[in-house]
């Protein structure tokens, strides 16, 4: 074992500035984590009603509940729509703003990031607006073309989708400052001979840019899962709160309506499987990228 | 000189700066639209979604901030985010300084453990946070409320959950200082805190920085903890009432006052914004990019 020589006063330091930071961490951040998966074993029915042992019964009805399914492709919906077309735009944006090789890149750069710094319930107070077939702005213009526009939230085929607009108006500046960053720091030298050797723009974003700046990407990927998880909670919450009739459910939402209806337990087991994928989720995106592309 | 500049970047790239314009009218409009109809009368908010507002309706305002108590819930914002950021100021930078540069047993598994809760979101752990809370309560002064529906709640349990991403920003940049400074000042006689408070803290000021800023903005909007936890009216924070506004204009259809309320809510962080965005946009690259 090491043997550390710190002096009576460091260890007394080191107690100190550990200590109350970890105990309070310990009590509010890890105890529940522990605290919802025990629940998830549970029956149990409001704050004044018994708890008792339900072995896997919690995940039994788990996995015959419909409207779990519903939640859950929801979730799958919103992780992928809003990934791939974040992505796109924030690279597209991020290659032509990194390096300062356009005049006003700094003013795209800042208006783009807003989004990012407003509340989610701001957000989505917006765009419950925007989407509204008396208020908005979608009206007006489709009637120009002689069409009626009836709203996309109360219909329940559009409206995880138009969710799925509002997360990602909020998340494209965010991804292009990190991906600018990254092409911020690829030699330009790379460049200048690829373009000597007659390579076309595209060309070289695929055999230079993404190449170089995969190790972010990669970070990227497992912030768009987490994030968007969490992300769309708060969306879903405030801007239809799972109407119409379930349709715009996603599992943390799900997991909120079962606790509000009693379902202590079950709630808690939602919470749990959703945890678990997450994190599953992120391991094998991982892997499955840990090459790099040119390979 | 600069305009030329301008003029000649365009010509050169025309269908990129076509692609930026129409996004920044995608990003933009909607945030000015919502400050216009902010000023419009509701009759004008139906009628002409695209119209500029004919008189300045700041009588939107006064609704908003006496008459839906946003003036009220102004100051509760205020107080949850300054208290969540001192508990946080106060934990974060000891315990990073002493993970990130201190040789000590268990400093590893500690590590593990801090990084382990950047997994960990509170949407998931906010309700058995609250039973905890309640359950405590109810022991110790036989009455749950006095302290779930408490602002003081609120804000411990805003800066512990913030914990790990901070000590994550803050010790990845401590990591990186050079060592010299603080063995001169040992070999002075400094102590330990003195180290912390004249050497490391200064030295560190940008990346403190960069945490507060983050910080700020997720106390300023947050909502879940404050929804979940805060039942009494007088004690809502900007985003729980801006939600309740939101849920009565639906059936009251008084949508200038809800517009007032959601620039009072974004408005303190869009000035803010204007300051700092710099040392915002360099945080995230050096925060994301290290992991």
């Amino acid at each position: 074992m090491a043997n550390f020589k710190n002096s009576p006063a460091t260890k007394r330091f080191i107690r100190i500035g550990t200590i109350p930071t970890f105990l309070l961490y310990a009590i509010f951040v890890i105890y529940p984590i522990f605290n919802m998966l025990g629940l998830s074993f549970v029956k149990w029915n409001g704050l004044l009603g018994k708890k008792s042992f339900y072995g896997f019964k919690n995940y039994q009805i788990l996995f015959q509940d419909p409207n779990f399914y519903l939640a859950f492709k929801n979730t799958i919906i919103l992780i992928v729509m809003v990934t791939v077309i974040t992505f796109v735009l924030a690279m597209l944006f991020a290659s032509m703003l990194a390096k300062g090789k356009m005049a006003g890149q700094s003013f795209f750069r800042i208006l783009f990031y807003i989004p990012n710094i407003l509340s989610i319930v701001v957000i989505s107070a917006i765009f419950y607006m925007l989407y509204s077939a008396d208020y908005g702005l979608i009206a007006p213009i489709l009637s120009l073309f002689g069409k009626t526009y009836s709203g996309v939230l109360g219909n329940p085929d559009k409206v995880v989708y138009s969710v799925g607009i509002a997360m990602i108006w909020q998340a494209v500046g965010y991804y292009m400052v990190m991906y600018i960053a990254a092409m911020d720091s690829i030699p330009d030298e790379l460049y200048e001979s690829a373009g000597l050797d007659g390579a076309t723009k595209a060309r070289q974003f695929f055999s230079i840019t993404l190449p170089m700046t995969w190790q972010v990407v990669r970070v990227t990927l497992t912030f768009f899962i987490i994030s968007t998880i969490n992300m769309s909670f708060l969306f879903v919450t405030a801007m239809t709160d799972g109407a119409p009739d379930g349709a715009s459910n996603v599992l943390l939402v799900y997991m909120a309506k079962q606790k509000a209806q009693g379902n202590f337990g079950y709630s808690m087991t939602i919470g749990t499987v959703l945890f678990i994928f997450a994190y599953a989720l992120s391991l094998i995106i991982q892997r499955l990228t840990n090459k790099d592309p040119q390979d | 000189m600069k305009q030329n500049k301008l003029i000649k970047s365009l010509t050169q790239h025309p269908l990129a700066y076509l692609l930026l314009f129409i996004f920044t009218i995608i990003f933009a409009y909607p945030i000015l639209w919502a400050f216009f109809s902010s000023l419009k009368t509701s009759a004008e908010i139906k009628q002409s979604p695209y119209s500029l507002p004919l008189v300045p309706q700041f009588v939107n305002y006064k609704n908003a901030w006496v008459g839906a108590h946003m003036g009220d819930y102004f100051v509760n914002s205020v107080l949850v985010t300054t208290l969540s950021m001192i508990l946080l100021i106060a934990m974060v930078i000891p315990t990073s300084y002493v993970l990130s540069r201190f040789e000590f047993k268990g400093r590893k598994l500690l590590n593990i453990i801090m990084m382990a809760g950047l997994f960990i979101n509170v949407n998931y752990i906010v309700y058995p946070i609250y039973l905890m809370i309640n359950d405590v309560g109810k022991a110790a002064f036989g009455n749950g409320l006095l302290l779930t529906d408490n602002r003081v709640t609120v804000a411990i349990i805003n800066a512990v959950t913030s914990v790990p991403f901070s000590i994550y920003l803050l010790s990845g940049f401590l990591k990186g200082l050079p060592k010299g400074y603080e063995e001169a000042a040992k070999i002075d006689g400094c102590g330990n805190w003195r180290i912390l408070g004249s050497i490391i803290i200064p030295l560190a000021r940008p990346s403190i920085l960069t945490v507060i800023l983050f910080q700020f903005l997720a106390y300023w909007n947050e909502y879940l903890v404050a929804q979940t936890f805060l039942i009494t009216a007088a004690k809502r924070t900007l985003p729980v009432g801006l939600l309740s506004i939101m849920q009565e204009a639906r059936t009251a259809t008084d949508y200038g006052r809800m517009y007032a309320g959601l620039v009072i809510v974004m408005l303190p962080v869009l000035i803010l914004y204007c300051f700092v965005q710099k040392n915002l946009t360099k945080g995230i690259s050096m925060g994301g990019l290290k992991g």
